[in-house]
């Protein structure tokens, strides 16, 4: 049985029996490279479900505080592996209610990177096909057609894995990936060689020169599993404005320090935020580097252990800075 | 709104580089502000009298005084502006002392500096609202954390004062280090023979608890509510039964270090410190003992009479609540085989530290009194005392005096002439002689003069063994020449240290240390027993290396500072405490996770709906929630976002 009719069968009986309200999927979207959250609410509705290379929302952002529609309702939820690292950084600062979460874990071959694939052709695609080899065929509207590894264009986070299978969830569609062994490895953080590389003023160019192009749309922030102010946000007040609503690359610097900080030791990297942004900018790039800090100075990876604190909110004696 | 400020001379403190008179000028120009003074001393009686008189005469609502530190003087002036019938809270300081007068020269540049403190600060008062104290109730029981001389001092004074007390010892015996010196300088009393009957008082007041080898694991609460976990180390000897009658510890086959006679022999795996000890209890040291290592022995079950043995014992956790917490940890030897290694690393089986030396003349130390050498037990014809190892040596990263050394070398000096007679070579290098209390000097003198103690100016350089004898290598600088003595016995007068754990405790208690791990006060004159943290005191060598009197000084005066501060029946707290918009809030709970005070909570504003709300006399105003609220819902009273903001403005505005 694949991955998707594992699914499309845990939400069929947890609706049927009433156990969930809803049942948060994927599901198609408007263009064959893109899918789309689905909120399935009848056992009739479940085929829409599907689980494919393309799945790369997060979808533990639906179960943020003031989400849930009712507040009490109770919801089913898939996870890939990266995703249950967001939902146990959830839990482990109670921000949401176990009790009436029904999980479904998702081990993942990783997601394939939608806007590299788009970039391949200049036409517009018309058809995606996944074989069970992992290969991809893809039609544009002149007919073209072209085979890929679907290894070959996943997203870069994606090639550094080390949680594909779930670290969370009530039940599994189908049986685990191989992971790395994460007692004997260290995470890659070779991503990060060329940003460490730049002085400070190279850093602080690109930094400025990667968050000019910000229209302050929010979409980061809206999607971002464990950015749970909504619009109490600080980054929307105006009284007092501590942050200016000016589009200029100052204040659009400080617009995402804000985020990043308010994340910080929290934040699992799902990379969410750097997918949603339509401008494109790597979001991806100062979370992940501020995990690689905190990986280095406290041994921390967020959201991988139920019992843990986010490493901001814990006091220990052992801790030792600089020299 | 009517705005006072008042600019401070402070003698030439500030008036000496601030031109006063022109800033206090300046003053007038601001929004506001309806009168502007610059007193010689304002925190003087009549410098009080001019505030108070102006905020009647002009109607004054708020008052800036530009002075010192608010550390200093805050206090003072709110109640100055409070007897005048001002809110005291519509008060703010603008430090123009410590934050310019008195680090920088330039006139020009500090009366500029100073005008734009005065500017912050009058921008910042401008959003100060009225506050009101709190009273809480206080709990009257004192924790004493130490056994020693300090801690039995200062728990008699407070069970005598009618306080509950608690003495928590982390030895399976009080005493502390006090029990282990035999005699005790200038007046060569037995250390014992005045202690033990303090020990045995305290064992026996009915205000007091004695909680011995037991460790304080957790402190939380604030003064007059502390909330404490004490960790009841499994001694595998259930106390209601022991009686002290030490035959499991001539029955028990296996050696151990003893601590209480500093190595100098071994004791029993299962033992009693000393024969006074109280309570008089045995424990086990699992580390050495055959049943726990190798699962055999159980001798100790089978020869005590009261079957009082249980190798099942756990240790306990008992939380119990306090008002007050006095800190008397006291003080651990210098370990200089570590660093001296001139002087053999503790190789030489002839050189000993000086509490190893007390412990050999004291009648009821391993030796039972008789002083002899360690590698051969004979007795020493020649003794050498070293001062100064591990104190006032940057090289050995103590850079300070221990305070007690010259002294106890002078006794022990005094004492070798008494123990192997009158005719043994005794020698003292020293590099000051520190004698400054009652009758010190004096003694000196007699041990000089009377006993002709050999004193040499100068540092032993080196010590090394050669046919026998312990060659003793120094200088003597007052005749500025090199000096060879082939030494029996060389006693090294090694210096204090703070106890070991003296720093993860002041951790636990959030209260200062130094860099060698003495815990500070909370000012080094006016505030000698106190700590910074209110409702914690401190007593004896846990603060600075001291000798009995001072130690015993200081744990009177903390326990008085504790009897004055639980005289009232209730407290008042701070006004200026954490306060939640509940509105904004998101109910992300890390104001929970990070207060040190537990006092926000989650209060059900809606059914279903949960906020958080602080608890306004558990909140002791450190600002921690306020800083790490994401949505900045939580602001703190008298210094909110806004008069910050105000305040940042004003210091930007050019």
């Amino acid at each position: 049985m694949s991955r998707q009719d594992h699914i499309r069968e845990f939400a069929a009986q947890a609706l049927s029996e009433g156990r969930v309200d809803y049942f948060i999927g994927w599901k198609e979207g408007f263009n064959p490279s893109e899918v789309i959250p689905a909120f399935v609410k009848e056992v009739a509705q479940v085929d829409q479900l599907l689980w494919n290379p393309l799945c790369h929302h997060n979808l533990v952002t639906f179960l943020k505080r003031n989400m849930p529609d009712p507040p009490e309702a109770k919801i089913g939820v898939c996870v890939k592996g990266c995703d249950s690292r967001t939902l146990v950084a959830l839990l482990q600062e109670q921000l949401v209610d176990r009790e009436r979460l029904y999980v479904v874990g998702v081990p993942c071959d990783g997601i394939m990177d939608r806007r590299r694939l788009e970039k391949e052709f200049a036409e517009e695609i018309v058809d995606i096909a996944f074989s069970e080899k992992g290969q991809v065929v893809v039609t544009t509207r002149s007919g073209e057609k072209r085979e890929f590894d679907q290894q070959a264009v996943l997203l870069d986070m994606c090639t550094r894995c080390r949680y594909p299978n779930p670290l969370y969830a009530d039940d599994m569609a189908g049986p685990a990936v191989p992971e790395p062994d994460r007692e004997e490895s260290q995470p890659d953080w070779s991503d990060l060689a060329d940003y460490e590389a730049l002085s400070d003023d190279g850093k602080q160019e690109l930094l400025a020169r990667i968050y000019a192009t910000c229209v302050r749309c929010f979409a980061c922030i809206n999607v971002c599993p464990v950015c749970v102010c909504w619009d109490r946000c600080v980054n929307r007040s105006r009284q007092p404005e501590l942050v200016s609503q000016k589009v200029e690359t100052k204040s659009n610097l400080l617009f995402q320090m804000v985020h990043m900080f308010h994340v910080a030791g929290r934040c699992p990297s799902c990379g969410a935020c750097d997918r949603a942004c339509p401008v494109e900018i790597p979001l991806y790039l100062l979370h992940r580097k501020m995990n690689k800090e905190l990986y280095d100075m406290f041994g921390f990876e967020p959201g991988t252990k139920l019992d843990e604190k986010p490493v901001f909110q814990v006091f220990n004696l052992a801790d030792q800075f600089g020299d | 709104m009517r705005i006072g400020v008042f600019v401070c001379h402070c003698g030439t403190n500030i008036a000496g580089t601030v031109d006063v008179a022109a800033v206090a000028e300046r003053a007038l120009t601001l929004k506001d502000v309806v009168h502007a003074d610059h007193p010689m001393y304002s925190c003087s009686e009549p410098g009080q009298a001019s505030i108070q008189a102006a905020i009647k005469e002009k109607k004054l609502d708020r008052v800036v005084v530009a002075a010192c530190s608010p550390h200093m003087h805050e206090v003072t002036f709110r109640r100055c502006v409070e007897g005048a019938g001002l809110n005291p809270y519509l008060f703010e300081m603008a430090n123009i002392r410590e934050h310019c007068s008195w680090i920088h020269d330039d006139k020009q540049a500090a009366t500029e500096k100073a005008w734009e403190i005065i500017r912050m600060a009058v921008a910042k008062v401008r959003q100060l609202e009225p506050l009101y104290s709190h009273e809480v109730e206080i709990n009257k029981d004192v924790l004493v954390i130490g056994g020693g001389v300090a801690g039995i001092q200062a728990a008699l004074d407070l069970a005598d004062a009618g306080l509950k007390v608690t003495i928590v010892e982390k030895e399976t015996t009080i005493g502390g280090v006090m029990a282990k010196l035999d005699k005790t300088f200038p007046t060569i009393d037995c250390s014992a023979c005045i202690l033990t009957p303090r020990m045995v008082d305290c064992a026996q007041h009915e205000n007091i608890e004695l909680m011995t080898y037991c460790e304080v694991e957790k402190v939380s609460g604030y003064v007059g509510n502390f909330t404490v976990d004490i960790r009841k180390k499994a001694a595998m000897v259930d106390w209601d039964k022991c009686i002290g009658c030490e035959i499991c510890v001539q029955k028990c086959p296996a050696k151990a270090p003893d601590k209480f006679n500093v190595g100098l022999e071994p004791t029993k795996a299962i033992y009693i410190p000393f024969p006074q000890a109280v309570p008089k209890r045995a424990a086990i040291q699992v580390d050495y003992c055959r049943w726990f290592q190798q699962g055999k022995c159980r001798v100790c079950e089978r020869v005590c009479p009261a079957g009082a043995v249980d190798y099942e014992q756990k240790d306990q956790i008992i939380q119990k609540r306090f008002g007050a917490i006095v800190v008397a940890t006291g003080l651990e030897v210098f370990p200089w085989e570590q660093y001296y290694h001139e002087y053999g690393s503790g190789k030489i089986k002839d050189v000993i530290s000086g509490l190893q030396y007390e412990r050999m003349l004291n009648a009821s130390g391993p030796y039972g009194g008789h002083v002899h050498r360690p590698s051969n037990g004979e007795e020493p014809k020649t003794v050498v005392f070293v001062q100064c190892v591990g104190s006032r040596d940057e090289s050995v990263g103590r850079p300070y005096c221990s305070s007690v050394c010259c002294m106890y070398t002078a006794k022990q000096a005094l004492l070798t002439k008494d123990h192997c007679g009158m005719d043994t070579e005794v020698y003292v290098f020293y590099i000051d002689i520190r004698a400054t209390g009652k009758g010190y000097e004096e003694f000196i003198k007699r041990v000089q003069t009377e006993f002709g103690v050999k004193y040499v100016r100068g540092r032993v350089s080196k010590l090394y063994e050669e046919n026998g004898k312990v060659i003793v290598r120094g200088i003597d600088t007052l005749l500025g020449e090199q000096v060879e003595i082939a030494a029996d016995l060389v006693v090294l007068a090694s210096g204090i240290m703070a106890a070991e754990g003296a720093k993860e405790l002041a951790q636990k208690l959030n209260i200062s240390y130094d860099e060698f791990g003495f815990l500070k006060e909370g000012h080094p004159k006016l505030r000698p027993v106190d700590t910074n943290t209110a409702g914690v005191f401190l007593a004896g060598a846990c603060q600075a290396p001291k000798d009995i009197p001072a130690t015993v000084a200081q744990a009177s005066a903390a326990a008085s500072k504790v009897v004055g501060l639980l005289a009232k029946d209730k407290l008042k707290t701070s006004p200026m405490i954490a306060v939640v918009d509940q509105k904004n809030c998101v109910s992300c709970w890390k104001c929970i996770e990070v207060c040190p005070f537990s006092a926000p909570e989650k209060q059900e504003v809606r059914p279903g709906e949960f906020k958080s709300h602080v608890i306004e006399t558990v909140c002791q105003g450190c600002g921690v929630c306020v800083a790490t609220c994401p949505v900045n819902c939580i602001s703190l009273k008298g210094f909110t976002t806004d008069a910050i903001l105000d305040q940042i403005e004003e210091a930007l505005l050019v």
